[in-house]
């Protein structure tokens, strides 16, 4: 008798185990499908917000500019990530003593444009005020680079806001 | 950031409350039955020995895990639902296994255990705001180089590898608290340096390239790491800390060039090792083929593989099998006592618990509110589920046999509590980017 009951103690331990993975698997599979509730809708937003991307196009236009090689109103189409730097890897090259050679990026994602500093020595301003992580740029925002200004422009907004 | 939209926008996902974790409860209520079943059985079949020591414990322990779990909902912590269960049950086999195999290191792996839970407690209460972490990245650099290097002047020596300082009261070893802090520096580094090392700055060919300033502190960080690790001889640690070198590096620029260079880098350490090092050569002679070694240094491999192989699927029964035979089984081969006892199910649950493990981690990861966090949430977890594969590999001969402990399984009090600090980290993770996880 006492040997039975610490056989079926013995395969309890086991069972138990089981059971155990069996809960946290069911319990796991209810957590996925609360996720998928949720995944269809922002599928959805993803792909809405493409077509924002694909429709409006965005550029940056020097504004103020202490660097002989850009002058007021040059303008840099965003078409792609850009880096702005000092080196001549750079998208924009800014030759300006205050600007890193790896000194900011501006880069788009989920429809939006973002502006991130790299981690530059004396730091990426969006209208005065510094960028200590990635932040999304509105129209008419005011960037600063060293002794460089550039206005960011949506296109899709230019229309009404200039001219 | 008072203009622009700022970068994490709050989650909407605030339905499902955190004040209750119910489902946290249940799972903790199983475990405490598992350990209580694992304990009566060993007390039933050798009461002498055992006295009412096993129960005890394990009882305590169980208690201390809710303990935990009503804390935290009394805070109103909202960290992972599922990590802590998880732990409870890996945390439970090992104390049973402790007990079963000697009494002596079942106490001794309790009060670890506790202590093990107190810092869990601290950690998330202490460091729920992480992210200050960030700041300190240079420093933890050179803190993790000081302890590494310490044990090589004042160490001693066990199995083979010399990490480990000698307290007198007890010892402690150094490397298991300095991947913490080599996952957190990598974290910090990375995403700052992100971009650069995704873009690349120079072109090689196809291949852009980041300039020497974003690569080089990797690089040596790296480099001494492991050659200290070498010197060492602790050759399962230098692996764990390298794959997760590469898993963070990847994670974070996605580039699948910086993994096949790690890999020929680790392919050229490996056989250059494999030519100076004889202790490099006799594990991989051993794990080829250990038959020929039986009586020698092929001995430990040997009965591990016939503990696993005597298991069967549903094993011999807990106290039935005669896992004494293997060295170290209270450590490093306690995956092949549990696969004998155990058998196949009880084995494959072990792996399948560590893989719930990496995937609830994974999902931190892709959770988590910025990039330091999301990085420090993937090494760790990389951290934890490396470790893990590269024991059970090697005591099933996978893998040449390599000197790590199976996380929270196996004896040993510093590998517990950095286990225990490591969870604390992940759930602070993801107290702060989701309520929903």
């Amino acid at each position: 008798m006492f040997s039975f009951v610490l056989l079926i103690l013995r395969y309890a331990f086991l069972a138990l185990l089981c059971i155990f993975i069996i809960k946290l698997v069911k319990w796991m599979f209810c957590d996925l499908a609360n996720d998928k509730a949720l995944l269809p809708d922002s599928h959805r937003k993803l792909s809405e917000t493409k077509d924002v991307k694909e429709t409006a196009g965005a550029r940056l236009s020097v504004v103020k500019s202490s660097s002989p090689d850009l002058n007021c109103g040059d303008a840099f189409e965003i078409d792609k990530d850009i880096v702005l730097g000092r080196t001549g890897s750079s998208d924009i090259v800014i030759r300006d003593t205050f600007t890193s050679s790896k000194h900011a990026r501006v880069f788009i994602k989920t429809g939006h444009y973002w502006l991130e500093d790299l981690g530059s020595t004396n730091g990426t301003f969006l209208n005065e005020v510094l960028v200590e992580q990635p932040v999304i740029l509105a129209d008419g925002d005011m960037i600063r680079v060293g002794g460089v200004t550039f206005q960011f422009v949506r296109c899709g907004h230019e229309m009404g806001v200039h001219n | 950031m008072s203009t622009g939209v700022q970068y994490a926008a709050p989650h909407l996902n605030t339905s499902r409350s955190a004040k209750g974790r119910p489902m946290e409860r249940n799972l903790l209520f199983l475990a405490a039955l598992y350990m209580l079943a694992g304990m009566t059985t060993l007390y039933l079949d050798a009461p002498g020995i055992l006295a009412y020591q096993a129960p005890a414990a394990g009882l305590t322990v169980a208690a201390a895990f809710l303990l935990v779990h009503l804390y935290w909902k009394a805070s109103g912590y909202k960290g992972d639902r599922f990590l802590l269960s998880i732990t409870a049950v890996l945390v439970s086999t090992g104390l049973v296994f402790l007990f079963r195999l000697d009494p002596d290191y079942g106490m001794r792996q309790f009060i670890w255990i506790l202590i093990g839970l107190g810092s869990l407690v601290l950690t998330t209460r202490l460091l729920v705001d992480f992210r200050f972490l960030s700041d300190y990245k240079y420093i933890y650099a050179l803190v993790g180089l000081i302890i590494l290097i310490l044990p090589i002047f004042f160490g001693k020596e066990q199995g083979g590898a010399k990490s480990w300082l000698d307290f007198g009261l007890f010892q402690f070893q150094p490397s298991e608290f300095v991947k913490i802090l080599v996952v957190l520096f990598l974290a910090s580094f990375l995403s700052e340096n992100k971009a650069v090392l995704t873009a690349g700055t120079r072109s090689l060919g196809w291949i852009s390239l980041p300039g020497l300033q974003e690569w080089a502190p990797l690089v040596v960080m790296w480099g001494i790491s492991l050659l200290l690790l070498v010197f060492q001889r602790d050759l399962g640690t230098a692996l764990i800390y390298f794959g997760t070198f590469l898993a963070m590096v990847y994670a974070a620029t996605a580039r699948i060039f910086y993994v096949l260079f790690g890999l020929g880098l680790f392919v050229s350490g490996a056989s250059v090792s494999y030519l100076l090092f004889g202790h490099v050569r006799e594990r991989v002679l051993i794990w080829l083929n250990p038959w020929p070694f039986i009586d020698g240094i092929g001995y430990q491999i040997t009965q591990s593989l016939f503990a696993i192989g005597s298991g069967g699927i549903l094993g011999a029964g807990l106290n039935q099998g005669y896992p004494g035979y293997i060295p170290v089984v209270h450590s490093d081969l306690i995956f092949s006592a549990i696969c004998e006892e155990l058998g196949l199910l009880g084995g494959a649950g072990m792996i399948i618990l560590f893989m719930f493990f990496v995937f609830r981690g994974t999902k931190i990861a892709l959770h988590a509110r910025d990039e330091f966090a999301a990085l420090a949430a993937a090494g760790l977890t990389a951290l934890l589920g490396l470790q893990a594969f590269i024991i059970i590999a090697g005591v099933t001969k996978l893998l040449p046999l390599t000197g790590v402990t199976l996380p929270f399984i196996s004896y040993g009090g510093s590998s517990l509590v950095a286990n225990f600090i490591l969870l604390g980290l992940l759930l602070n993770i993801s107290h702060e980017s989701d309520d929903s996880l």
